[in-house]
């Protein structure tokens, strides 16, 4: 257990390095690589070829000062936590750096554990604040306790409970009850089983067959193209979402996945701007859904594979219902009644329109689309950008306007197509109305504190 | 919306119509008449973008109301956007050289939704400071954070 003198040491903010150990493990990533590249690089070079020495030397330079380097990178990062409760990061050997993470403006804090450093216990913080560029900073490598003290020292911090001025009291350690887990091979069905991977497969299936039949090698290359593609992406969300597993904590919904490299997210309830409840046509044969989420301040960033836009890769819908509500108590898209798309949308959207709905509560807006997959998507009142109403040449002709509610960037797109265009003006009128009232009444920023 | 927007248009209209039409006429001169086909589209093309441009401007519009403003555009494919004051985060106002020219500037909204695209073209350049810091102003007393 962590003692309470080791927490307020880093209140009271000494700078602090990161493990000892970082540099090596680094180095231990780094030289393999190294080493075996030079070593094919040397077959071809004649002054390496010659002699042993010359090579072990080249070796050791290269070794020498990749080791320096990372040795000085570890001496001149330091981190601590200021008195107004801000993250600091100075780093850089050269050109010094000077970070400063507002702790009001702080949006994430995950814990990533890569492969490598995994075996020695350690891991990486990496905390986010709202803003762009400079926002980001990555604490590596931490010792996996220290960095989860961090993380919940700054989320508690951020959430108000460990006081103004972050000196008085120790910050409640987030006890963990897990709420839901996913089941592996499960996931990788489902994953097998989305509409364009599982159209895509049955696409090379197809050409497979063709190739096979006609003995011809066009065919056999489409396949590999077309059934290649969806695996690799298959298989890499799958290691990402490997044992996934959801847990409340006060402070938020704490999440973990992952194989090779494990993550740890937490979302908390003040985050989320919109849910989507996402069923492919195999899906909803299954009673499956996958919940995602939009987040204030990480726009879209998908390439970044430590954050997550996913609550849950794949859940029964009860399940799925439970677990957002959460997040956002009473968001059941179930209890907030609705109102479809005129028949005449028919010409407009022929297979969507009979899956379209608009409808809100005193708290969500819930709204429904799609065909083959079917997007259920519930925003807070209070989460609301702006609201835009569009309509198309053929919309105008029938009377027709879709719905949009702008939300933070995210794989949820709130949006009711064609629906009746004196409704969507009505809706949108009340929707700014119930929004700048939801606003008014908003808890504070900081929503652990209580009242 | 100032007249001039429509003027400004216009003229990039013609600058780029301009120049195809010299050469295609060249062209019908002295190559083949049946060049002369071009140019007829490049009139047609030309005429039928005059009208536009005149119903495209003017369809332009915004109303400042108690809590939010509210943008309207388009002709084929309108849109209506109502962004809440307090969901402001920047003000934009950018004027190109042609604009500036006429004394023209555009005035974007920005909030935290990338989608929630609010811009307000062709105002002129004193109206669109004075409802950049009326917007400002607002938004600060309603701002409410994400």
């Amino acid at each position: 257990m962590r003692s309470t003198s080791e927490i307020e040491s880093q209140v009271s903010g000494t700078p602090r390095h990161v493990d000892a150990r970082t540099p090596w493990v680094q180095v231990a990533q780094n030289v393999p690589a190294t080493v075996l590249l030079l070593w094919i690089v040397s077959g071809g070079t004649e002054i390496l070829s010659r002699s042993y020495e010359v090579t072990a030397l080249v070796v050791l330079l290269i070794v020498g000062s990749i080791v320096t380097f990372r040795l000085l990178q570890w001496r001149n990062l330091t981190y601590w936590v200021d008195e107004d409760g801000d993250l600091r990061v100075d780093s850089g050997i050269m050109q010094k750096q000077k970070r400063r993470l507002q702790v009001s403006r702080l949006q994430s804090v995950d814990v990533t554990r890569p492969f490598v450093p995994r075996w020695f216990g350690l891991a990486t913080v990496r905390v986010e604040a709202a803003g762009s560029g400079e926002s980001r900073v990555n604490l590596a490598y931490m010792d996996l306790q220290a960095a989860e003290q961090l993380r919940d020292q700054l989320l508690a911090l951020s959430a108000g409970v460990a006081g103004e001025a972050g000196t008085e009291g120790v910050p409640p350690v987030a006890p963990e009850v897990i709420l839901a887990r996913v089941n592996s091979s499960e996931l990788l069905l489902s994953l097998l089983l989305r509409t364009s991977t599982a159209s895509l497969l049955l696409v090379s299936v197809f050409f497979l067959t063709i190739s096979f039949i006609t003995e011809g090698a066009g065919g056999l290359l489409i396949a590999v193209i077309t059934g290649g593609i969806p695996l690799a992406s298959v298989f890499t969300e799958y290691f990402r979402n490997h044992n996934f597993t959801v847990a409340t904590s006060p402070d938020g919904l704490r999440i973990r996945r992952g194989m090779t490299t494990t993550y740890s997210n937490t979302i908390p309830p003040g985050r989320v701007h919109a849910v989507g409840f996402v069923e492919g046509w195999l899906w909803r044969q299954l009673g499956w859904v996958r919940v995602e989420l939009n987040l204030g301040g990480s726009p879209g960033r998908k390439d970044d594979s430590s954050a997550t836009n996913v609550l849950m890769p794949i859940a029964s819908k009860q399940e799925a219902i439970h677990l957002v509500e959460q997040l956002l108590p009473g968001a059941n898209p179930d209890h907030v009644e609705r109102t479809c798309a005129p028949q005449r949308s028919v010409w407009r959207a022929p297979f969507q329109w009979r899956n379209v709905s608009l409808g809100s509560n005193d708290e969500y807006v819930v709204m429904t689309n799609g065909w083959l997959t079917r997007h259920t998507v519930v925003v807070p009142h209070g989460r609301l950008q702006s609201v835009r109403i569009t309509r198309g040449p053929l919309e105008s002709a029938l009377g027709l306007a879709s719905l949009h509610i702008d939300s933070t960037p995210g794989p949820v797109v709130p949006v009711a197509p064609h629906i009746d265009g004196e409704f969507a003006r009505g809706f949108a009128e009340a929707q700014v109305e119930r929004s700048r009232s939801a606003r008014a009444a908003a808890a504070p920023e900081r929503w652990m504190l209580p009242g | 919306m100032s007249p001039r927007l429509g003027t400004a248009r216009r003229i990039v209209l013609a600058a780029v119509v301009a120049p195809i039409l010299v050469v295609s006429v060249l062209l019908a001169v002295i190559w083949h008449p049946v060049m002369w086909t071009l140019v007829a589209v490049c009139v047609v093309a030309f005429l039928s973008g005059w009208w536009l441009i005149g119903r495209r401007v003017r369809s332009f519009g915004y109303a400042e109301r108690t809590d939010d403003l509210l943008v309207i555009s388009g002709i084929m494919f309108r849109r209506m956007v109502i962004v809440p004051y307090g969901r402001m985060q920047l003000v934009d106002l950018t004027a190109g050289p042609l604009d500036r020219r006429f004394g023209l500037t555009t005035v974007q909204l920005h909030t935290a939704a990338a989608t929630s695209d609010a811009s307000i073209p062709g105002l002129e350049a004193t109206v669109a400071s004075a409802l950049r810091d009326r917007l400002a102003k607002r938004g600060e007393e309603r701002s409410s954070g994400l």
